[in-house]
């Protein structure tokens, strides 16, 4: 009997969390961007990146899009027109993190990005070379692709600024990716974020 | 008896918390976002938020680094009459390649108070 107000107080708590847990759960439903549908809810969703990809080499004025002379919307042009990431990239393959596979995007002929602003400059083929980065401890090793790096980036992205170019001469570790040093230049911030450790450490101890 | 309520308790609190912090706050954007507001906001604009997984539909990252942007947040000094004498953004931004940089709202988009960086706060 002495314990009684613990616990009823210990209860008490619990169904308030769960009260303001739901209130805050009917909020965030509500301040989601409304789907690129909701616009012009009769029209069919776009063609997938059909409005991205015809920009190039077309000028676009723009005139249809909103009034110079007002002040901004806040909040990034996403939810306007088809400018909606879930729009646009909705038949995108993702990973098992649901994060877009940019590689899987690639490899699947479902983006075709431009190589350079001169188009008739020809496109350096990437660089097909694995290497091993043994990692301490129990977890697997690292297989670092030089080809997805290379079909998005340049050599000079990376070396020599981010990695000396030699096998093993790189004092990487995971407290330095987390804190964006090494491979967290890229991943965490525009690369497949660090949670997903499965991608990268690929390769089992024997 | 008294036990089990405690374990009631604790499981519903526990629980009534997990849910409010993976539920976190989120804001209108994508992963990958960079927030540009060196000077933006001193003067009187909107931070600008630059959306990469639009632009790397489009082109890949050896376009725009290091050749347009240092790949670094922050390490980029622009103001508007450089973009509007064809620098950094203006590269692309002018007409030609993609809009001019007339409708400010376009790139102006983030709300007050944003830091440089990637835009925090998405999924
Ligand atoms: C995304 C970053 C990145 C890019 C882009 C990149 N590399 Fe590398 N490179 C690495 C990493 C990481 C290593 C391994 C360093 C280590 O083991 O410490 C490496 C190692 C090397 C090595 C050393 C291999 C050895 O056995 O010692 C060579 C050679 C190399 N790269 C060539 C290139 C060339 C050529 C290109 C352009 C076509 C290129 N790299 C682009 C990240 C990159
Ligand atoms: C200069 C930027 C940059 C750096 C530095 C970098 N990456 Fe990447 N990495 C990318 C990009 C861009 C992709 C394409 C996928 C994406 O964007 O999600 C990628 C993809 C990958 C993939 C996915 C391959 C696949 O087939 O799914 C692996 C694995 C990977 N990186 C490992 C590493 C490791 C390990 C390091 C550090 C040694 C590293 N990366 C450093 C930019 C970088
Ligand atoms: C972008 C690629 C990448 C991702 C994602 C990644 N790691 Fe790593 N990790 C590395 C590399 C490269 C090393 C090798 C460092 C070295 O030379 O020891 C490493 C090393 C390690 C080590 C060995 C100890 C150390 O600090 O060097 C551990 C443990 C580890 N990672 C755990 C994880 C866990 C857990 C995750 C997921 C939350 C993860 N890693 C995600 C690239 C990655
Ligand atoms: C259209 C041009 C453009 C393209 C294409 C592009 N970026 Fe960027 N990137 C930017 C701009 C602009 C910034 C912000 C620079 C600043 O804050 O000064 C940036 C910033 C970055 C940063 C710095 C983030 C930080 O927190 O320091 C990284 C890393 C980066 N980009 C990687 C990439 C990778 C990887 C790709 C290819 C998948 C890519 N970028 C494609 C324009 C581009
Ligand atoms: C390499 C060329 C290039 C550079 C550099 C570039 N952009 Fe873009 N940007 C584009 C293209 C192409 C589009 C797609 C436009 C279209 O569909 O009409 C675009 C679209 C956008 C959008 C989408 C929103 C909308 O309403 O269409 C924003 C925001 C944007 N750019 C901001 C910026 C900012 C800010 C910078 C400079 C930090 C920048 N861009 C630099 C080529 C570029
Ligand atoms: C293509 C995208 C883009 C468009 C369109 C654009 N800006 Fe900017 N603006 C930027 C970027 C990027 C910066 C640099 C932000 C920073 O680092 O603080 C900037 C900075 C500024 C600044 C502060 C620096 C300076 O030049 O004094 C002002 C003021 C400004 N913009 C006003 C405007 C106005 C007014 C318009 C509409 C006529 C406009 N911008 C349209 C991208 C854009």
């Amino acid at each position: 009997m002495r314990r009684r107000p613990l616990r009823s107080a210990v209860t008490i708590a619990g169904l308030m969390l769960l009260i303001g847990a739901g209130l805050y759960a009917c909020t965030f439903f509500q301040t989601k961007p409304p789907a690129a549908g909701n616009q012009k809810p009769a029209s069919p969703p776009p063609a997938v990146a059909a409005p991205v990809t015809s920009s190039v080499g077309g000028a676009q004025t723009g005139d249809d899009y909103e009034d110079p002379t007002t002040l901004p919307e806040p909040g990034p042009p996403y939810a306007k027109e088809n400018r909606d990431p879930n729009v646009i990239m909705k038949n995108f393959p993702v990973d098992s993190e649901g994060n877009i596979d940019w590689v899987k995007a690639f490899k699947d002929n479902i983006v075709h990005p431009h190589e350079s602003l001169d188009l008739n400059k020809p496109p350096t083929p990437p660089f097909n070379f694995d290497i091993e980065i043994p990692a301490v401890g129990a977890m697997p090793n690292v297989i670092f692709p030089h080809f997805p790096h290379t079909y998005w980036l340049d050599c000079g992205n990376c070396h020599p600024s981010i990695f000396v170019m030699k096998r093993g001469a790189n004092p990487i570790s995971m407290v330095k990716i987390v804190n964006g040093e090494f491979c967290g230049r890229c991943h965490g911030r525009v690369a497949f974020p660090i949670s997903n450790c499965t991608r990268c450490h690929v390769k089992p101890k024997q | 008896m008294r036990k089990l309520w405690l374990a009631l308790g604790l499981i519903i609190g526990l629980g009534g918390a997990g849910l409010l912090v993976s539920s976190g706050p989120t804001i209108a954007g994508f992963y990958a976002d960079m927030v540009l507001n060196s000077k933006a906001e001193k003067r009187g604009m909107p931070p600008v938020v630059f959306p990469h997984w639009l632009h790397r539909i489009e082109f890949k990252c050896k376009v725009c680094h290091p050749a347009i942007f240092e790949m670094r947040s922050g390490s980029n000094d622009i103001d508007m009459s450089k973009i509007i004498s064809g620098q950094f953004c203006g590269k692309c931004h002018n007409g030609t390649i993609s809009w001019k940089p007339v409708q400010c709202a376009r790139c102006h988009s983030g709300q007050p108070g944003l830091t440089t960086g990637p835009l925090l706060g998405v999924k």
